[in-house]
């Protein structure tokens, strides 16, 4: 490792400081909106890896150091310029740790031999630089394939959550989320595994419409009964009472937290301290690529304001309080409220996936 | 059985009759868990080969030689057998291959090695770095023998999970203690006649039994040798004697990664008196239990049985009018219990899924049995 570093810095300071331009021109938050626009199915922290990955195409550094450190202030710029930056972190933070593996790791993408042989005599015969572009090229050759693998994600998960669906029951869900959406279509049709078909589940669908996400709502709602699903639709005040006739309760995440907990729109955790309190299981439903690192203790623990929460009365001095509340809201569930989560790789607890996300990092 | 000229042959055959096995008793759970250890021995014995192929020493690290027996040795060695691992940068290994799976989004499609799903075969000539068929189609003799050695080891290591989880029995049981049992299995009462402490045990026995064959006579007489009691208890009284009840011991027909477990029926009633109470719930069962199924739920665990033992056929009345249900097995969800214990030590709830995931490949825990029998 030592020798690999020698030869980075030597490296640095002959190139340093002749490609900024390229960089500075580059607006990443422009970008990420773009690509958001573009692609309604995009989820925030691809959104986020693909801007990088466009980036690292503009951007004509050739070190493994400096490109580092450009991802880096990059992304602190894309998270700077939006309000609620969690789900768009979890994207960049999982971009720079690949960059730093495949930095770590210089023979895994110019393995011309055998992965045997190559392993015995190790790094210091690969020259970082030119490992690194290696894997820079495959970044920006496959950008569309991560896009492509992200959104069979979706597929993925309704595959694996499929089994924890059973005939004649009743699953609660809100939010609008596409995730789940997905899940309970794929569901009620039959789907082939090759060597079987799984028949369709029969269970019913219970909605509940937060007016905030009513839109978004409605259009689930619409596509499940477009699919033959029975679903009924209750207004968010109605969730303690409905939940007696449910039995299990599925939910979207926008981002999973490092110990496991979810962050979510606004209302999911109301919906898990009830779903917990009726001992219904909860069950998450969300793609690897959204954990991340995110530790929040409590509901007030981010790094933005939410202006949720304004007390303000009619006397004139009170200006202050007179906050418009954050469009598009999030609230914490802690993992304690979550029996299981549906991503695209397997079913997992809320253990193994604070442990996925420290394994990332470390 | 037939021929098979290479691994992903043999897998997708061991597949097919593991699915024949799972209909036969789906709710049995150990029988995938077999399976799927069958099968991620396979992976690593076929990767082994491999390895050996590519280069003329062995390269692979030298905990593969020291392989199975004691699981706690195993552990290491089924980590490394991962995607990466087959890349082989020994320094590395360990720290690689447990952050493979959050990268997989951005892996290269042309470097990194198909996993070796389930069923599918991977496509031709996508793995570059690794040659794929010709070493494996030579060395499949040594395969067969090897995979044959590797089931003797699962099957030592089955024969011998009474004795290992005994010791742990004096951890577990102090001088004085009431212990309550359900219909001990043998692993249960080695565990209990192993601690020479005099305590008391209340058995919790099927109401159903003939009392002139009484199953757990040698286990009451080892018991009464050390002095301790043995004191029989119906279901009725459960909730009368569990006042006095320290520790209520279980043994499991199947653990879940998630924690829950698949009891005998008429268990899942004495969790819940117990939580109820306060009393610590123990769950007594080898590693070979612990199952990475978790779609089961308390419905589509309960197993219904048949009745006949409780009412009987001659009783014209009863037979015509009223639905009898018993059930066989039954759920106990993970939040009832508070200790596991298998012959790799105790284990807390958060802790299993780390042992599921050391025991079975991801690969195969995805692998789908229960396909065709649910319902």
């Amino acid at each position: 490792m030592a020798n690999v570093q020698d030869g980075a810095v030597t490296r640095d300071l002959t190139l340093r400081g002749s490609n900024h331009v390229d960089a500075e021109s580059f607006d990443i938050v422009a970008t990420y909106h773009r690509l958001l626009k573009e692609d309604p199915d995009l989820t925030m922290p691809m959104a986020a890896i693909e801007a990088l990955i466009e980036f690292l195409g503009h951007s004509q550094v050739k070190t493994v150091y400096e490109t580092i450190d450009l991802v880096k202030t990059q992304s602190e710029k894309l998270q700077a310029a939006v309000r609620n930056p969690i789900a768009l972190s979890h994207g960049t933070d999982l971009f720079s740790q690949y960059l730093i593996m495949s930095l770590k790791q210089p023979a895994a993408s110019s393995a011309s031999g055998t992965g045997a042989a190559s392993s015995k005599h190790s790094p210091p015969l690969d020259n970082p630089h030119e490992s690194f572009e290696v894997v820079r090229q495959h970044l920006l050759r496959n950008s569309r394939l991560f896009a492509t693998r992200a959104k069979n994600a979706r597929e993925r998960i309704a595959v694996n959550g499929r089994k924890h669906l059973h005939d004649n029951t009743t699953i609660l869900t809100m939010g609008g989320s596409r995730v789940v959406g997905n899940l309970l279509g794929r569901a009620a049709a039959k789907h082939d595994y090759g060597w079987y078909t799984d028949p369709p589940r029969r269970f019913r669908v219970l909605y509940a419409v937060d007016p905030a996400l009513e839109a978004e709502s409605n259009s689930v709602v619409e596509s499940l009964r477009a699919q033959g699903i029975q679903v009924a639709t209750i207004p968010f005040t109605a969730l303690a009472y409905a939940m007696g006739k449910v039995d299990k309760v599925i939910v979207g995440a926008e981002a999973v937290t490092a110990n496991g907990g979810i962050i979510s729109s606004m209302g999911t955790y109301s919906l898990a301290v009830l779903a917990k309190a009726s001992r219904k299981p909860l069950y998450v439903a969300a793609e690897q690529h959204k954990f991340g690192k995110t530790f929040p203790v409590d509901q007030t623990d981010f790094s933005f304001d939410q202006h949720v929460i304004n007390f303000y009365s009619n006397n004139n001095k009170d200006t202050k309080g007179k906050e418009v509340s954050m469009p598009d809201p999030i609230d914490f569930t802690p993992p304690e409220l979550i029996e299981a989560f549906f991503a695209d790789h397997k079913v997992l607890t809320p253990d193994e996936v604070a442990k996925e996300v420290i394994d990332m990092l470390m | 059985m037939d021929k098979y000229t290479d691994v992903n042959q043999l897998l997708a055959r061991i597949q097919g009759v593991a699915r024949r096995l799972v209909a036969a008793q789906p709710r049995e759970l150990v029988i995938g868990n077999i399976v799927r250890r069958v099968l991620g021995l396979i992976r690593d014995e076929a990767l082994e080969n491999r390895n050996e192929a590519g280069s003329d020493e062995s390269i692979s690290s030298p905990v593969r030689d020291a392989s199975p027996p004691p699981m706690s040795a195993s552990v290491s060695s089924l980590n490394e057998a991962t995607p990466l691992a087959k890349m082989g940068r020994p320094g590395l290994m360990n720290a690689l291959t447990r952050t493979q799976s959050m990268f997989n989004l951005l892996a290269d499609p042309d470097t990194i090695p198909p996993i070796w799903s389930t069923g599918a075969s991977p496509a031709p000539g996508s793995g570059v770095s690794t040659p794929m068929a010709d070493p494996q189609s030579t060395d499949v003799k040594a395969l067969r023998s090897e995979v044959i050695d590797g089931i003797e080891e699962i099957m030592d290591e089955i024969r011998q999970v009474d004795e290992q989880v005994q010791a742990y029995s004096d951890i577990i049981i102090h001088p004085g203690d009431y212990i309550l049992v359900h219909q001990p299995c043998k692993t249960v009462q080695r565990f209990l006649t192993r601690s020479k402490r005099k305590c008391t045990v209340f058995l919790v026995v099927d109401p159903s039994a003939h009392p002139a064959e009484d199953p757990y006579a040698s286990f009451r007489k080892s018991m009464a040798a050390t002095g301790s009691v043995v004191v029989n208890i119906m279901n009725t009284g459960l909730m009368a004697y569990m006042s006095r009840v320290n520790k209520v011991i279980l043994s499991a027909r199947a653990i879940m990664g998630t924690g829950s477990v698949l009891v005998d029926g008429g268990a899942s009633v004495i969790a819940r008196a117990a939580r109820e109470l306060g009393r610590t719930v123990i769950v007594i069962g080898g590693v070979y239990k612990l199952s990475p199924d978790n779609q089961i739920d308390q419905e589509t665990a309960t197993e219904w049985g048949n009745p006949s033992k409780y009412v009987n056929y001659s009783d014209g009345r009863m037979v015509g009018q009223v639905t009898v249900k018993t059930a066989v097995s039954e759920f106990v969800p993970s939040e009832l219990v508070n200790t596991y214990i298998t012959n790799l030590g105790a284990h807390s709830r958060d802790h299993l899924h780390a042992i599921v995931n050391d025991h079975y490949k991801e690969a195969d825990i995805e692998f789908d049995l229960y396909g065709t029998i649910r319902k």
